[in-house]
């Protein structure tokens, strides 16, 4: 897990741009609990996580 | 450990002893088996072909997740060797009581329960649960035989014989939601007038392994990596329906008959309008299928009066019968979920089959009333019911429907194969026909560059996996060692992920031969020209993986 400084407000493709990781990347986000979107905002404590692609059900 | 050999014409069972070296389970059980004694030339609803069910390798032990149950023999969707697994309570039980597989031959003119305890086995007629839908079925079974039995059921579907037609197992709130799904392996288990097993295993205990202490800090390792894998989070948080927005998002979210790769209407379907709606109705995700389940990635949803309305509501299902016939409606897509575990139908190719039907005018995209009329149809038994539950490609045939997406005759599940083109070459080449649980392949998805190699590996992995009785999603985290070293330890056999790896190419070659005597040969391992010509949208790409690559994926 990292700690991110960014602007407010801010979203999650904003996150992704300061992590260096490409957005055009098949990903799964997840805000929180629930899962994300590119264009979600973002509010300080939120936290974010990136996944690789998954396959399943 | 033994098998248990059934024929269904005498109501004769016959127990014998499993050779103790020889590491066949689950998928690999059911190919050995068919290869043993099923004839590849007969009809697959004829009393000269098997139906078998098997627990996996590990099954009945503490190996996590590892109670999955294959069921199979020859299939009446595909004509070719058929496995479909399922998760569910029975898998643990049966492994519990040293059962390895269970094979029935012949036929009963009357319907028959097949009565499963430590004190051995009988059959029963079934009596009053003829004609009965799962739910119901499976609660009058409880009355008779206890409430701690786990039970193993074909619907109306499967006493129809339908080409589509599942074989449910109970969950551990006893509902029949979890299904092996593909192939018509309900209609398998119907020709043989065998209705339900019912499992019961008070006084068994668990398999503690010829070695238990290898074995105890081999289990540790695998819950302890599963436990690690941070995408254990995301299915347990979001339940498998989190493909609808990822799949969505890179354009392989099947849509309006395969005719798109993304929905614009895909929120009403998502993981968050899930679990917004289950969080005000009283539903859950994070739900597990079997006993020892660490992932835990199935929601029960709920209605908006609070009622139960279903469980193991996954992605495929969401998909194939929300986006696939343009409806976002997710309270429908889960009453026609309900309704197919009731009948004992595969979700995936009831999708398939109402999408081909706009094609002639008998279905209109987002017409959500429809869609569930068209699976009542199937309760009823009419002509029309009968032609969708025989599956996507007899539907088509019977309409004059040209662009049918099957192959080897199984429709084509969720994850579409022209924006997902490794995905693409397992639908193509698995013995099984389209199957999205034959060999997952992620990597580099519209390139059609390496995508043979990378099926090839993931297919014969895959296999192993199925003979194991692992879930799937422990492969996410575990390791073909660590798999291994669990049923080294277990059977106290020297046995590697070299092994393991052999095991998964001894079943596909074994599959292979099967369909090929079964009248299915190289020559059927291809998606459909279609998909070859029509560009999906949004990546408006075509599946260009070469054929002549594809016609070597066998080559090991």
């Amino acid at each position: 897990m990292r700690f991110l400084e960014i602007a407010d407000p801010a979203t999650v493709k904003d996150v992704l741009e300061k992590m260096g990781i490409p957005l055009g990347m098949p990903k799964v986000i997840m805000l929180n609990d629930r899962q994300g979107a590119i264009d979600d905002e973002v509010v300080a404590g939120d936290r974010v996580t990136i996944f690789p692609p998954v396959g399943g059900g | 450990m033994s098998i248990l050999k059934i024929d269904m014409r005498k109501k004769e069972i016959v127990k014998e002893t499993f050779p103790k070296g020889n590491l066949v389970g689950g998928r690999a059980m059911i190919d050995y088996l068919m290869t043993e004694y099923g004839s590849p030339t007969a009809h697959p609803l004829s009393p000269e072909a098997p139906f078998i069910a098997a627990p996996g390798l590990l099954a009945g032990s503490r190996a996590p997740q590892s109670g999955r149950m294959s069921f199979g023999g020859k299939s009446p969707l595909t004509g070719g060797i058929k496995e479909a697994n399922s998760g569910g309570t029975a898998g643990d039980k049966l492994g519990r009581l040293g059962i390895r597989a269970i094979m029935v031959q012949g036929k009963s003119d009357q319907w028959q329960v097949l009565k499963i305890n430590a004190e051995g086995a009988v059959l029963e007629p079934a009596g009053d649960i003829v004609g009965m839908e799962n739910y119901p079925a499976c609660e009058k079974l409880r009355q008779r035989y206890g409430k701690g039995i786990s039970v193993i059921i074909i619907g109306p579907a499967g006493e129809m014989k339908l080409a589509n037609s599942t074989v449910a197992v109970t969950d551990p709130e006893d509902r029949p939601a979890r299904h092996a799904g593909r192939g018509g392996v309900g209609a398998m288990m119907g020709a043989k007038g065998l209705k339900a097993i019912v499992v019961d295993s008070t006084g068994a205990s668990s398999r503690k392994g010829a070695d238990p202490d290898a074995f105890k800090q081999a289990v540790k390792v695998a819950v302890e990596t599963i436990q690690n894998n941070p995408l254990r989070q995301v299915f347990n948080s979001l339940g498998t329906n989190v493909c609808i927005d990822a799949d969505g998002d890179r354009g392989s979210l099947p849509t309006r008959n395969h005719r798109h790769g993304a929905f614009e209407k895909r929120k009403g379907l998502s993981s968050n309008t899930m679990i917004e709606l289950n969080n005000a109705r009283g539903g859950s995700m994070g739900n597990a299928c079997m006993p020892g389940c660490i992932v835990r990635c199935s929601p029960i949803f709920h209605d908006a009066d609070g009622n139960h309305v279903t469980s193991a509501l996954e992605y495929e299902t969401v998909a194939m019968l929300g986006a696939n016939l343009g409806i976002d409606d997710l309270d429908s897509v889960a009453r026609m979920d309900r309704r197919c575990d009731e009948l004992g139908l595969d979700t995936i190719e009831v999708g398939c089959a109402i999408g081909v039907l706009n094609d002639v005018g008998l279905f209109e995209f987002g017409d959500a009333a429809r869609a569930e009329a068209y699976i009542e149809e199937i309760a009823q038994g009419t002509p029309m019911g009968r032609i969708i539950g025989s599956g996507v490609t007899q539907t088509a045939n019977v309409f004059g429907i040209d662009r049918i997406p099957a192959v080897k005759g199984q429709g084509i599940p969720a994850h579409s194969a022209r924006s997902l083109k490794g995905w693409g070459v397992t639908y193509a080449t698995s013995p099984q026909g389209a199957d999205h649980t034959a060999g997952v392949v992620e990597d580099d998805p519209l390139n059609p560059v390496g995508q043979v190699e990378r099926s090839r590996m993931s297919q014969i992995l895959t296999a192993a996996l199925d003979a194991t009785g692992l879930c799937m999603f422990t492969f996410l985290s575990g390791t073909p060692e660590i798999i291994a070293s669990m049923v080294a330890s277990l059977y106290g056999i020297g046995w590697t992920a070299a092994d393991f790896e052999e095991l998964g190419k001894e079943m596909l070659r074994q599959e292979r031969a099967f369909n090929r005597k079964a009248g299915i040969g190289p020559e059927a391992d291809g998606l459909p020209d279609w998909m070859r010509t029509d560009p999906l949208p949004p990546t408006d790409s075509v599946f260009d993986v070469p054929q002549e690559e594809i016609d070597q994926l066998f080559n090991f």
